[in-house]
């Protein structure tokens, strides 16, 4: 017995024996809560240039994992950009980090640290946010080149929105064929 | 046992979650404050979200997880117990959130990915014997990124009975009088058997077949006449079974932390109860006695009904299994003023604590009336150290009790031994004895 417990008169407590949740492969949710506070913190510090401000997010969106925190940032970010200069980095950095947020909100959020994570879930979320990015970091670009004027030669254009289209039902249909 | 299972219908959808309406909501707006104030870049930002929420819309499932939650099939024995849960899945859920909890355990929880009907497998580790209500599973349904989801749904406890492990005893001891005309010991009379008793003259009443001529030869030939005189037979000692009532003391049931012993707080499931050991320890004992071809009979000194009748075989075994199964502490019966009555001559293997003085009453009454008697001690490993100085004092007293008690017991000629390592070599000792006042 610790001189803690003997102090608060308690006797220490023996964990109880766990139930097994025997799947697939897991992952444990804390491995995915870290991992997600990591990257949004990279992505917060490399837009804000101050990586106290970008852990503090990081520590944030891992340690709460709820869905508030990434709606937060994409308000606060919003607003944020609007004090700036349009950078073609920046918007997707922070369309990124947002996306990433979410995501680890929406895969941690509901489990205890303890919990797990089927990796074939993993795999199928990863996707799912692939195609969704690629989507998003298409539609920045074209808002840049919007916002800068139309490149001279039209067919380059063309043949970009029809390269993003083919990722995406690539991806779609990879996701379909690998998760099934 | 018939496997037991537990189903729940399909779940209906609900609406989008609280938390996704206002991410929907917040990203709504700044796609329109990045229109407002002709800011693509601004409003590409709420993108991915608002992708997320059309494409949940777009493949909202047609109704959410159906379970189904049965233990694994066969025997199952202390140790690993499983079950399986089948997620019957529309092609819209994504994934589920499985919690399974047990009493006196730690719940576990996983999100799993659902696309498919599948079958999940949860097991846990028990040391505990008997009928458990074992696994309850609650989920909730997500739909493409936790937009849509149902809720919570629940399936079990299932009732799992948990055997305890078979121990192998070698030799076992019998009672002073066997019965019966046939079995596996021999007796002291005079019959039908393989052990020779004596050789005889040959009276009428013996078969023809036991007349043994070489000693018929050497003894009652007469060279003058070359006949010979009286036959001599073999005589051999009879066959016998033996009748064996298992008594068990259900009226407590205690763990090995002796601070559970008042109350409030549940033995572990990882420590065997007393009431555990005295499972396993009726069970072994009976599964050695009916291997010999004896018959074994159950008694329950917790309860006010009808015995276990001693009775042989396979059947019997099971029979004795299920009951075994079932015994648990109910209420404080009734003070018996006379040892249940048992069959003559029977061999009385009582299990117990002993930490009152009824049992060893009736153990005591039992061989006073002339049958063998045979104390198993079920009293677990104890550990006192989280008892207060006042619970440590009022343990001491109980156990110094006890003591007494089984030092009483042995006085009046009951055999005590302890259900733990060397029990196997104590029963084969016991065996082995010549205890007095039987008449082998």
């Amino acid at each position: 017995m610790s001189v803690l417990d003997r102090l608060a008169g308690s006797r220490p407590e023996h964990p109880r024996p766990r139930i097994s949740i025997e799947g697939a492969a897991m992952v444990p949710a804390w491995v995915v809560a870290v991992a997600g506070g990591l990257v949004t913190a990279l992505g917060v510090t490399v837009l804000v240039d101050e990586w106290v401000v970008g852990a503090l997010v990081g520590a944030a969106v891992a340690a709460i994992r709820h869905s508030a925190v990434a709606t937060g940032l994409l308000v606060l970010g919003a607003f944020w950009m609007l004090q700036q200069e349009p950078d073609p980095v920046r918007c997707a950095v922070l369309t990124l980090v947002v996306h990433v947020a979410a995501v680890t909100a929406r895969l941690t959020g509901p489990l205890s640290l303890t919990g797990a994570i089927e990796t074939r879930l993993l795999i199928r979320v990863g996707a799912a946010f692939a195609v969704i990015q690629v989507i998003a970091q298409a539609l920045g670009g074209l808002a840049f080149a919007a916002l800068t004027g139309l490149p001279p030669m039209p067919w380059v254009g063309v043949a970009g929105m029809l390269a993003v289209c083919g990722a995406v039902a690539a991806g779609i249909s990879w996701v379909r064929r690998s998760t099934d | 046992m018939s496997v037991p299972a537990r189903r729940t219908r399909a779940a209906p959808l609900v609406i989008a979650s609280a938390t996704a309406v206002g991410a929907a909501l917040a990203a709504a707006l700044v796609l329109a404050l990045g229109v407002a104030a002709g800011r693509p870049d601004v409003a590409v930002v709420a993108v991915p979200v608002l992708l997320t929420s059309f494409w949940a819309g777009l493949r909202r499932p047609a109704r959410m997880t159906g379970l189904r939650l049965r233990s694994a099939p066969g025997r199952v024995e202390s140790g690993e117990i499983r079950a399986d849960l089948t997620l019957d899945s529309d092609a819209g859920v994504e994934s589920v959130l499985v919690r399974v909890a047990a009493q006196g355990y730690r719940s576990a929880e996983a999100l799993l990915a659902a696309d498919r009907a599948r079958v999940v497998g949860a097991s846990l580790q028990t040391a505990r014997t008997g009928v458990h209500e074992l696994f309850r599973v609650d989920t909730i349904s997500h739909g493409f990124g936790a937009v849509l989801t149902s809720d919570p749904a629940t399936v079990g406890p299932i009732p799992v009975a948990v055997h305890p492990l078979p121990r192998p005893l070698a030799q076992m001891p019998l009672p002073f009088r066997l019965a019966g005309l046939t079995g596996n010991h021999t007796s002291r009379r005079v019959g039908e058997g393989y052990e020779v008793h004596d050789v005889h003259e040959f009276a009428p009443g013996d078969r023809l077949k036991r007349i043994d001529w070489r000693v018929s030869a050497r003894r009652a030939y007469d060279p003058r006449t070359g006949r010979l005189g009286t036959l001599y037979a073999r005589r051999t000692f009879a066959t016998a079974d033996a009748t064996v009532m298992i008594v068990i003391d259900s009226r407590d049931d205690v763990g090995p932390d002796v601070e559970t012993w008042a109350g409030g707080t549940d033995a572990r499931m990882d420590a065997a109860t007393s009431l555990d050991i005295a499972r396993e320890a009726a069970t072994a004992i009976a599964r050695a006695y009916l291997d010999m071809g004896d018959r074994v009979g159950l008694d329950d000194l917790g309860r006010r009904r009808r015995p276990v009748p001693p009775g042989v075989g396979r059947g019997h075994a099971e029979r004795l299994a299920q009951r075994l199964l079932r015994v648990a502490p109910e209420g404080w019966p009734d003070k018996r003023e006379r040892a249940p009555q048992l069959p003559s001559g029977a061999l009385v293997v009582l299990c117990s604590t002993f930490l009152d003085d009824e049992a060893a009453r009736m153990g005591r009454q039992w061989r006073s009336h002339g049958h063998r008697v045979i104390a198993v001690d079920t009293v677990p490993r104890l550990s006192t150290r989280y008892l207060t100085p006042l619970q440590d004092t009022a343990f001491r007293l109980i156990m110094l009790d006890r003591a007494q008690r089984i030092r009483e017991l042995r006085r009046t000629g009951v055999e005590v031994v302890g259900w733990n390592d060397t029990s196997a070599a104590e029963l084969h000792a016991a065996a082995r004895s010549r205890t007095q006042g039987g008449r082998r």
